[in-house]
C-alpha cells in the first residue's frame, strides 16, 4: 500500500469515530428529552399561541406528556406508611405515619383528600379553589377534606388520622370556573400529604380504592 | 504482528479523530446553555421552582443564585462563561469568581458589569456569567437604559408588618410617612394605637423591597430619615449586627419587637404563613417563639367594588381563604370565591404605578426577570423567563400561564393572559402576546 493512501485511510478511520460518537451523543439527547416539566399544568415547555409567529426567538423543545396521578416528592427526609388503602367506604379512617429519616426532622403534615389523577407537586395544585384538584369541604358528616398536624420538639414521628369520604362535589374556583370532584368505587381518589422539614416540604400522594 | 504501515495507518486515523472529536465536543458545547440568575431574595423561592433543571430545555443547565449562599456556587461554563464559583458576600473573589449578588439592584448592577466587561479567561468571554437579574424593583436606568428588559411575572404588594401589640391595624400612607420621618414616635400618636415607642427599620439598601418601600409606600426613591430626640435613627441590621435581610422578622433584635417597623413582601408573608408549621421557613417568629409579626394594613378610600368612598377602610395586601384554610394575596380571585370583604380586594393589575401613576391602592408592585439586550444568551434566557411581545408571540412556560399554581404556592398573584391599559400610556403595550408576563423595556 503507498504512502499516498495514508491519508484516505486516516480520514476513515476518523470518520468511523465521529459517526460513532455523534451517534452515542444523539442518544443521549433522546434519553433525556423524556425529562418532564415539574408543573402539572403545562402541557409543553412553551405555548405558541398564534399561527402567524414572528417570534424573533425559537421555540423550546416540547415535553413528553405530564404523568397522572399520585406523585412523590423526590429524595425527601422522610418516609410514610399507610394503613389500608383500598376496599374503603365512606367514614373509614386512614392511618399516615410521616416518620423523619435519621438525624432529621417532621415539623408537620398536612392532607387532603384529591382525584386520583392528578399529579400534585405544589402548594397551589393543593389549594381547592385555585386548581379544583381537592376537595374544598367534606362530602359528608364524618368525613374529613383537609387535616393539618403541627409537631413538636424533637419532631417525631407524626401520625394524621384521615376519615375518607365519599360522594361528589361541584365547586367554585377562583378562576370563574367549575370543578367536580367524585370518589367512589369507580373513581379512585388519593390523599395528597404535604410533608414539612427542615428547609423545605414535599409532596406524597397516596392512592386510594373505594370499595 | 501489525506492520509499520498500519501502525502509520492508526496514527494518522488517530490524529483526525482527535481533531474530529475536538470539534464535536466544541460544537455540543457550543449548543449548550448556561443560564443563570441573581439578584431578589423575595423571589429567591420561587424561581427556584421555575427555573428547576427539569424545566430546562435537553443539554442546557439552569442556575438560580441564592444570595444566603454561605459557601462557593459553582456554576459550569459555556461559550459565554468560564466555569466560576459566586462567592459569598464578605469573602475575596478573584475574577472570573464573583460576589454574589444580595438583593435586586445588586442583581441588575452585576447583569450591568457583566456585559460591559470584555475581559476573557482562556479565550471566553464574561458577559454570559449572569443572564438574569431576579428583580422586586423596577429602574429606569438599571441594569442600562436602552437595553434593559422587565418581564413582569406576577403581582406582589409591600406593607408594614410589626410584632407590636400596640401598633394600629393599619395606617394611612400619610400616617407611615409620619412614622418614618419621625412626626410619630410612639403608636399612640396613630390611631387605634396604644403606648409604645417606634423603631424603625429597613432592608439593606441594595433591596428592592427598600427600594419599592420608599418610591411607593413613602412617597420618595430619595426620602430622607430624620432622627432626634425620642426618634432613634433607623436600623439597618439584624440582631447580630449583620445587614437586615428583608422578609425576615426573625433577626429582629428581640428587644425592639414592641418597636419594631419594618417592611414586608406580602407575597412572602403569605408563603411564609401558609408554612408557619416550618419553622425553618416561617421568619415572622423571633427564635424565641411568641406571637408572628403581622402584615399591617393601608387604609384607604377604595371599597370592595373599586369605587371611591368617603370613608377609609382597612384594606390588607394579604388575607385567609375560609375554603381553602390557607392565606393568600387579596386579590380578583379571591373576590370570587369569598365576596365581601369590607376593605375590598386590592392587590390588582390596576394598582401597579407601572399601570396607573396614582393607583387606588399603595404597595402593589410587579415582581420582575430583568434580561439586557446585550446578554450573549438573550435568546435562552428570553426562552426561560420571557416572552416575544407581539401578536401570538413565542412565549415561556411562565409567561404562558404554565408556571400558575407554582406562582400561587409562594404567595404571589399570577397575572392572567390580558392585561390592563392604565394612565400610564405605555401599559398599552406591555402585553401584545396574550401573554402571562408583561414586558416594560428601559
Amino acid at each position: 500500500m503507498s504512502n499516498r493512501r495514508l491519508p484516505i485511510l486516516g480520514a476513515v478511520v476518523a470518520v468511523v469515530v465521529v459517526v460513532v460518537a455523534l451517534v452515542i451523543i444523539s442518544n443521549r439527547g433522546a434519553s433525556t428529552s423524556q425529562a418532564v416539566s415539574r408543573d402539572a399544568n403545562e402541557a409543553t415547555a412553551a405555548d405558541s399561541s398564534g399561527a402567524t409567529t414572528t417570534s424573533s426567538v425559537a421555540p423550546v423543545p416540547t415535553a413528553t406528556a405530564e404523568p397522572s396521578g399520585p406523585y412523590t416528592t423526590p429524595m425527601m427526609p422522610m418516609s410514610v406508611s399507610v394503613s389500608k388503602t383500598s376496599g374503603l367506604h365512606s367514614g373509614d379512617v386512614v392511618s399516615v405515619t410521616a416518620t423523619p429519616s435519621n438525624g432529621s426532622q417532621a415539623f408537620g403534615v398536612e392532607a387532603r383528600l384529591c382525584r386520583g389523577d392528578a399529579s400534585i407537586e405544589f402548594d397551589g395544585q393543593m389549594l381547592p379553589t385555585r386548581a379544583g384538584l381537592c376537595i374544598p369541604k367534606p362530602f359528608s358528616d364524618g368525613t374529613d377534606s383537609f387535616i393539618e398536624v403541627l409537631n413538636k420538639p424533637p419532631y417525631g414521628p407524626i401520625v394524621v388520622t384521615f376519615r375518607v369520604g365519599t360522594g361528589s362535589q361541584t365547586f367554585g374556583l377562583q378562576d370563574g370556573t367549575q370543578s367536580t370532584i367524585t370518589c367512589d368505587a369507580t373513581h379512585p381518589c388519593q390523599l395528597v400529604l404535604k410533608l414539612q422539614y427542615p428547609n423545605g416540604f414535599g409532596f406524597q400522594g397516596v392512592p386510594l380504592a373505594f370499595g | 504482528m501489525k506492520s509499520p504501515l498500519f501502525k502509520r495507518v492508526v496514527l494518522v486515523g488517530a490524529a483526525f479523530a482527535t481533531v474530529a472529536a475536538s470539534f464535536v465536543a466544541s460544537a455540543s458545547a457550543a449548543n449548550a446553555t448556561v443560564i443563570a440568575a441573581g439578584g431578589s431574595d423575595t423571589t429567591l423561592n420561587v424561581m427556584d421552582a421555575i427555573l428547576a433543571q427539569a424545566n430546562a430545555p435537553v443539554g442546557d443547565t439552569w442556575v438560580n443564585l441564592n444570595p444566603f449562599a454561605t459557601a462557593n456556587v459553582s456554576v459550569p461554563g459555556d461559550a459565554n462563561c468560564p466555569t466560576m464559583n459566586w462567592q459569598p458576600a464578605g469573602t475575596t473573589a478573584t475574577l472570573p469568581n464573583r460576589l454574589m449578588p444580595v438583593g435586586s439592584g445588586a442583581g441588575r448592577s452585576m447583569l450591568q458589569a457583566v456585559n460591559t466587561d470584555n475581559t476573557t479567561y482562556t479565550g471566553v468571554g464574561v458577559k454570559g456569567c449572569l443572564d438574569i437579574a431576579r428583580s422586586s424593583s423596577f429602574s429606569t436606568s438599571s441594569p442600562n437604559a436602552g437595553t434593559g428588559e422587565y418581564y413582569a411575572f406576577a403581582l406582589d404588594a409591600v406593607s408594614w408588618a410589626t410584632g407590636s401589640l400596640s401598633a394600629p391595624a393599619a395606617m394611612s400612607k400619610a400616617d407611615l410617612i409620619k412614622v418614618y420621618n419621625c412626626t410619630y414616635t410612639d403608636w399612640s400618636q396613630l390611631p387605634g394605637g396604644s403606648a409604645g415607642p417606634i423603631q424603625r427599620y429597613l432592608p439593606q439598601t441594595s433591596s428592592g423591597t427598600y427600594g419599592f418601600f420608599l418610591s411607593d409606600l413613602l412617597g420618595s426613591s430619595s426620602f430622607v430619615f430624620p432622627t432626634q430626640a425620642g426618634c432613634p435613627a433607623v436600623k439597618f441590621v439584624n440582631a447580630t449586627g449583620g445587614a437586615l435581610e428583608e422578609n425576615n422578622a426573625s433577626v429582629i433584635a428581640a428587644a425592639d419587637w414592641q418597636s419594631a417597623i419594618f417592611p414586608y413582601s406580602a407575597g412572602q408573608w403569605v408563603y411564609q404563613a401558609n408554612n408557619a408549621s416550618n419553622p425553618t421557613l416561617d421568619k415572622r417568629v423571633l427564635p424565641s417563639g411568641g406571637a408572628p409579626a403581622r402584615l399591617g394594613g393601608i387604609l384607604t378610600n377604595v371599597d370592595s367594588n373599586g369605587l371611591t368612598t368617603t370613608q377609609s377602610m382597612n384594606a390588607n395586601a394579604a388575607a385567609y381563604n375560609v375554603t381553602d384554610r390557607k392565606w393568600q394575596l387579596n386579590d380578583a380571585g379571591l373576590q370570587v370565591v369569598q365576596p365581601g370583604a369590607s376593605g375590598g380586594y386590592p392587590i390588582t393589575e390596576s394598582s401597579s404605578t407601572k399601570v396607573n401613576t396614582v393607583p387606588a391602592f399603595i404597595g402593589v408592585r410587579f415582581v420582575y426577570n430583568v434580561l439586557d439586550t446585550r446578554s450573549p444568551s438573550l435568546a435562552a434566557a428570553t426562552l426561560a423567563v420571557g416572552f416575544d411581545n407581539t401578536s401570538g408571540g413565542v412565549k415561556s412556560a411562565l409567561c404562558s400561564g404554565g408556571r400558575a399554581a407554582v406562582i400561587a404556592s409562594y404567595g404571589f398573584a399570577p397575572l392572567p393572559t390580558t392585561g390592563v391599559t392604565g394612565t400610564v400610556t405605555a401599559s398599552a403595550n406591555y402585553n401584545q402576546a396574550g401573554s402571562t408576563c408583561r414586558k416594560i423595556t428601559i
